[in-house]
């Protein structure tokens, strides 16, 4: 994916909303639906009968699903209550090319060593920093889905993330694609299945400890299983990397009584000591 | 990453929310879970309803503890409030101890001066 600009995101042809829309499993498009309501209405005047109560043409268009609203990971996740036991990656794990397979295990030794010994190492969730793509769509505490035309925004209890996804939108330039913390997301609806594409996240986010480099690809894949219920598949590609694509699945339940409460990272009792390790802070 | 799971005693209480850590931004091997401390008509000295952790400030005679909770979120599902403590109220509270002796640990449940109990963890 490297060098590629302003161009659609992978398997994606450009294409506005209204023709997604007429694309969705209706071969006579829109010229049939006019032509079918003219019909319809003139032959309704002329005959001066009521008016059916029928559907039109116009009227079966599909919507895009909605998955807006509050989600939480279903079942919640991190079902052992252990907390000596370091968490491990979903899925089976990345799996990495040398040397970055040794150097990632060796970190997360050095982890689960601290958690023995009852003094935790930092990582970035200590430092209240945001986790990025894809560690937002983990729904540690519950997120929060909006659908507006053109965007589809994360938002996340943990942190108060923000997340945006462009719908339809060409890539930048790489030159105008600064990494940062969720990378550049372009979204595209297939059918009923949103798919969002992402890349341009900064190396220094890592996903479980997972190095990444510049051409790091995120796909994601959303689909609705049930009216309340959301499957996200993510496949993450690294030739630099990663042997093979690393994927792994999370599901959410649609939580219509949950209102988000803003999530501040003041008032911290834990202390980061000079050793790496986090000690909770005493008044 | 560190983040603690949910526990089934929380769950079952849940209206809300089905399933939260309940703390995601370090981890809680710091306390000894193998072991419950408890102490009886102590003093709060603060309580602080906030994310990432609601804690407990407590004083039992010259010693001050502070017990960490889970968030805001986690605590609202067993029936904590933001005003459920203040200072000066007598309670009882029982803890995971630090790992380390010093004084203060994760609140587990807390006995408010009307006699009702709290799970915090």
């Amino acid at each position: 994916m490297r060098g590629e600009h302003q161009m659609p995101p992978k398997g994606q042809a450009k294409r506005g909303r209204t023709e997604q829309l007429m694309r969705l499993g209706h071969p006579g498009g829109l010229t049939f639906a006019l032509i079918a309501t003219l019909t319809w209405v003139c032959g309704g005047v002329a005959l001066a009968a009521p008016m059916p109560a029928r559907p039109t043409a116009v009227a079966s268009v599909k919507a895009e699903p909605d998955i807006s609203g509050v989600w939480e990971r279903y079942p919640g996740p991190f079902l052992d209550d252990d907390e000596t036991k370091l968490t491990p990656p979903p899925g089976k794990g990345p799996e990495l090319k040398e040397p970055y397979a040794s150097e990632w295990r060796a970190i997360r030794n050095k982890r689960q060593a601290g958690l023995t010994a009852g003094t935790p190492l930092v990582d970035a969730s200590t430092r209240c920093l945001p986790e990025g793509t894809p560690g937002i769509m983990e729904g540690i505490y519950p997120i929060q889905i909006l659908q507006n035309p053109g965007q589809i925004t994360v938002l996340a209890e943990l942190f108060m993330q923000t997340r945006r996804i462009y719908l339809d939108a060409p890539f930048p330039a790489p030159d105008d694609l600064a990494p940062s913390y969720f990378g550049f997301s372009s979204g595209h609806w297939e059918g009923d299945m949103l798919v969002v594409e992402t890349r341009g996240v900064q190396k220094d986010l890592q996903f479980y400890d997972i190095p990444h480099s510049d051409a790091m690809t995120i796909t994601e894949r959303y689909r609705l299983i049930a009216p309340d219920m959301l499957r996200l598949d993510v496949s993450v590609e690294d030739p630099e990397y990663l042997k093979t694509p690393y994927s792994f699945s999370w599901e959410y339940k649609r939580n219509r009584a949950y209102r988000i409460p803003e999530y501040v990272c003041d008032h911290r009792l834990d202390v980061i000591n000079s050793d790496g390790t986090v000690s909770m802070g005493l008044k | 990453m560190s983040k603690i799971r949910i526990r089934a005693g929380v769950l079952g209480a849940s209206l809300l929310a089905l399933g939260q850590p309940l703390a995601a931004h370090h981890s809680f091997s710091m306390f000894d879970q193998t072991r419950t401390s408890e102490l009886k008509g102590v003093s709060v000295a603060q309580f602080q309803w906030a994310n990432p952790h609601v804690f407990v400030v407590i004083k039992k005679d010259e010693t001050t503890y502070t017990l960490e909770c889970g968030s805001p979120s986690n605590m609202s599902k067993t029936g904590w409030k933001f005003n459920s403590l203040k200072p000066g109220d007598r309670i009882n509270v029982s803890f995971y101890p630090l790992r380390n002796g010093k004084p203060g640990g994760a609140l587990k449940v807390a006995t408010l001066p009307n006699g009702s109990k709290l799970d915090a963890w």
